[in-house]
């Protein structure tokens, strides 16, 4: 298979899909697809049978798939169903000679599940640029020759030209009504089929009153027309619509970061040297596949031979590669920088970090979050109220037929709630697109909202304030304290080779950090040194020390209480030969660099509002509270040698105090990350946080934390702003149209005119943070 | 004033004709995809 066909494998089945169509056609329009001779572009046709793909915004769960099942167990004639919950998508598969589509859609739709078809966006694309056009052009003409009427003023038009001229409007204005404003018929009717209340239907009543009221003038040649505000509406509204698909097409090809992340499939050796590819979601623990150089490795795996270099570049913008050697693992995102590798899977690829984490992100744009729900319901009622305005306002003006009808169009045009739908919308996809540019992956909308009133950022310490790797910072050797930094002084120093050489022998036997560390720093220093045979190790207590003779004298390295050391409270890693106290030395975990940087950036944010920092960790209470006193946290907020569930339970108290964030990088702070009000993951494989969080960051340490606080304030004012503005202009706008001050046509204008500022207004307090 | 019997209509057919000309376009399409041409020569050549 040429490379060429792999990436088009790759990008036609990895690519995302994008599951929330903005219209959504139902059962009538499936009825015409019941006869085969009609052409549709979404059925598949294959052995005898037929398979049609559904989007839907109500597939989310494995409660809806269910639901699917019973609905199409219901048939005689077998319908296969191939639910997808993270793409939101089912595949129906039926026999088009025994059972029709319209069918098992009524049966579907039946149990709450609408249905879209999967149209080519090819298609969907062409015909909204059609009926912009369209509605352009009408409007441009019906602008001229209604213009005219305008200028005439009070001097009388010829009768001939005015009946002329509206006949002319009258044609240009059919089209525009028929094709650029369908959409809004086709989402009207679908609503109230369903008995929903939907932006489009209080439009939609408006258009259509306008346009039969002002046919009647134009055939009884009395009374006003309302062609250019029609046109101009349905111009608007096309355009304005357009340009919102468009950003959130622009937000989706953001969200490809991730499709280049997680590489679909795995390729596999066939017994003829052929290369087979694997799904990455039919990769099971253990399934042996190769990597080639440049590939990415989907799922965590163990490197079967050889030695490998590898970067992950991609999960934590660290540029610097990595020698894996036979036998060690490689975790999911990892990119091979060597040749050939083969691999076999330590977990299965749905299982997989990178998996999760794609899978989290989609669902972040395919749910509608509640928040949004509960915006369309006020939407809705406040269509209720002000078509009922509308209708009383016709009543109240019954006496003058003319009045009445342009103040309930008016009043009908200017309070459109389509503004409100749009601002929450706009202002997370913006938020969606700039936060994935700097790493951080917000599991919802509802985080983001989340995340903007916390009252108390809670973080766990290791590997997430500090890097998580212990390193020598103190030692001393024969009573004298040792500068860590003179490299001469202890490649000269006769002691520091005994030390090198215990700790050489002893690293052999044990992989304790404390031991690793010290072997760390010393062959950094004393590469050139030579090792000594003259260790014999005796024995080795896990988690406490070793024993063992050096040019036959014992030796113990180990922990003070192993050690049998009274004093020397500042280290922790003791060596004594022949009972006497020889080497101490400290090995704790560093700060990360920015932990620093970016508290103080959080503190600074925050000067009026007061928020609090804790920390909870596992460790001891000495390195927690000194990580504390360096980043200036109080003593008071810091909770050492905690299990991870009694990290829960504090993380629930102090929830009930005020709105918590918990940062945190390892599965013992999973239980804590699910508890409080935001969990925030910054580990960089786990895949229980990827699930159990609200956030990711995809750049190890808190460095993002900032930005993403930032963020989601700026989001949060966004909508504030944007709603006011919409608030204020809909009711002054209902009370001007009310009492006839406000015409159609200046109604009809300003309408898409507001919604313009309104999604302005939802994205120009978001900005991307250039720090 | 007769001469608007023969404008009116002229406009509106040069108008129409600009209109379906547009349609052509996206038919063809030509707005299908308005980064591709930017992006072309960076792409590999398809094979033949």
């Amino acid at each position: 298979m040429s490379l060429e066909v792999l990436e088009n494998t790759i990008n036609s089945d990895g690519g995302f899909r994008f599951g929330k169509p903005l219209e959504t056609p139902r059962l009538s329009l499936y009825s015409i697809y019941d006869n085969r001779d009609y052409f549709c572009d979404f059925c598949h046709e294959f052995d005898n049978k037929r398979r049609v793909r559904f989007l839907s915004h109500d597939i989310v769960s494995d409660k809806s798939k269910l639901k699917i099942q019973k609905a199409l167990e219901a048939f005689k004639s077998p319908v296969q169903s191939d639910v997808n919950v993270t793409h939101s998508y089912v595949d129906v598969t039926f026999i088009p000679n025994d059972i029709k589509l319209s069918e098992i859609v009524e049966a579907i739709e039946s149990e709450g599940i609408l249905l879209t078809p999967d149209k080519s966006p090819q298609k969907a694309l062409r015909h909204d640029l059609m009926r912009i056009g369209l509605a352009a052009f009408s409007f441009l003409n019906v602008m001229l020759f209604s213009s005219a009427e305008y200028l005439a003023g009070d001097t009388p038009m010829d009768t001939r030209f005015v009946s002329l001229f509206h006949w002319i409007q009258l044609t240009l204005t059919l089209p525009v009504v028929i094709y650029s404003a369908f959409p809004l018929l086709r989402n009207s009717f679908y609503g109230l089929s369903s008995r929903r209340f939907t932006v489009d239907q209080p439009i939609f009543f408006a258009i259509a009153a306008a346009y039969v009221y002002s046919v009647v003038n134009v055939i009884s040649s009395s009374g006003p027309v309302y062609f250019d505000s029609i046109c101009g509406i349905v111009f608007f509204m096309s355009s304005a619509r357009f340009f919102q698909k468009k950003f959130l097409e622009k937000t989706l090809r953001r969200l490809k970061v991730f499709d280049d992340i997680s590489a679909s499939f795995v390729k596999q050796s066939t017994a003829d040297a052929d290369v087979t590819f694997l799904n990455v979601s039919k990769v099971l623990a253990g399934t042996q596949f190769f990597a080639l150089n440049g590939d990415t490795v989907p799922v965590n795996s163990f490197l079967e031979r050889g030695l490998a270099e590898i970067s992950y570049e991609q999960i934590n913008g660290e540029p610097n590669t990595k020698f894996i050697k036979q036998g060690e693992q490689i975790k999911s995102g990892a990119i091979l920088v060597s040749s050939r590798a083969d691999l076999r899977s330590d977990e299965a690829g749905v299982k997989s970090y990178i998996y999760l984490l794609k899978k989290q992100t989609i669902e972040t744009f395919s749910q509608k979050t509640e928040k949004t729900l509960q915006v369309e319901k006020m939407a809705g009622l406040f269509f209720i109220a002000v078509a009922a305005s509308a209708v009383a306002c016709f009543l109240i003006n019954l006496e003058n037929l003319s009045a009445a009808f342009n103040n309930s169009i008016s009043m009908l045009l200017v309070a459109c709630p389509c503004s409100f739908a749009v601002a929450i919308p706009l202002a997370h996809a913006k938020t969606f697109n700039i936060s994935l540019k700097q790493g951080i992956a917000f599991k919802n909308s509802d985080a983001i909202a989340k995340l903007a009133r916390v009252d108390h950022f809670i973080f766990d310490k290791t590997g997430t304030l500090t890097t998580g790797k212990s390193i020598l910072t103190k030692a001393f050797v024969s009573n004298r304290p040792v500068n860590l930094q003179n490299r001469t002084e202890i490649l000269e120093s006769k002691d520091w080779k005994i030390v090198y050489e215990i700790i050489h022998s002893c690293s052999q036997v044990t992989d304790h950090h404390a031991v690793r560390s010290l072997k760390n720093f010393l062959s950094s220093h004393l590469a050139a040194m030579t090792t000594s045979t003259s260790v014999k190790i005796d024995s080795v207590k896990n988690g406490f020390g070793i024993k063992g003779k050096w040019s036959g004298k014992d030796f113990t390295l180990g922990s003070k209480n192993y050690t049998n050391i009274q004093s020397e409270v500042d280290y922790n890693v003791f060596l004594t030969i022949e009972g006497q106290m020889f080497a101490g030395f400290l090995v704790e975990d560093s700060l990360r660099s920015d932990s620093l940087s970016s508290l103080d950036r959080l503190k600074s944010q925050q000067k009026s509002q007061q928020k609090r920092l804790s920390i909870i960790s596992g460790d001891r209470s000495r390195p927690t509270l000194k990580t504390a006193s360096l980043l200036g946290i109080k003593p008071s907020d810091c909770y050492a040698e905690k299990s991870p569930s009694e990290k829960k339970s504090i993380v629930e108290e102090l929830s009930t105090l005020g709105r918590t964030a918990m940062i945190g990088d390892g599965t013992n702070d999973a239980l804590a990350l699910a508890s409080a009000d935001v969990g925030i993951n910054v580990s960089q494989g786990s895949t229980i946080l990827a699930q159990t969080s609200d956030i990711t960051f995809l750049n190890p340490g808190i460095a993002c934390l900032p930005a993403a606080c930032d963020l989601a304030k700026d989001c949060s004012f966004s909508v504030r702003t944007a709603f006011g503005f919409a608030s204020a202009y809909n009711i002054a706008g209902i009370v001007l149209a009310f009492h006839g001050v406000l015409t159609p046509l200046v109604a009809a204008v300003s309408m898409p005119i507001n919604s313009v500022i309104v999604s302005f207004l939802a994205v120009a307090f978001i900005r991307e943070d250039e720090t | 004033m007769e001469i608007l019997i023969i404008l009116i209509p002229v406009s509106l057919l040069l108008s129409f004709a600009g209109l379906l000309g547009f349609f052509w376009a996206v038919k063809d399409g030509q707005y299908d995809d308005l980064n591709e041409e930017s992006e072309k020569i960076l792409k590999h050549d398809k094979k033949i």
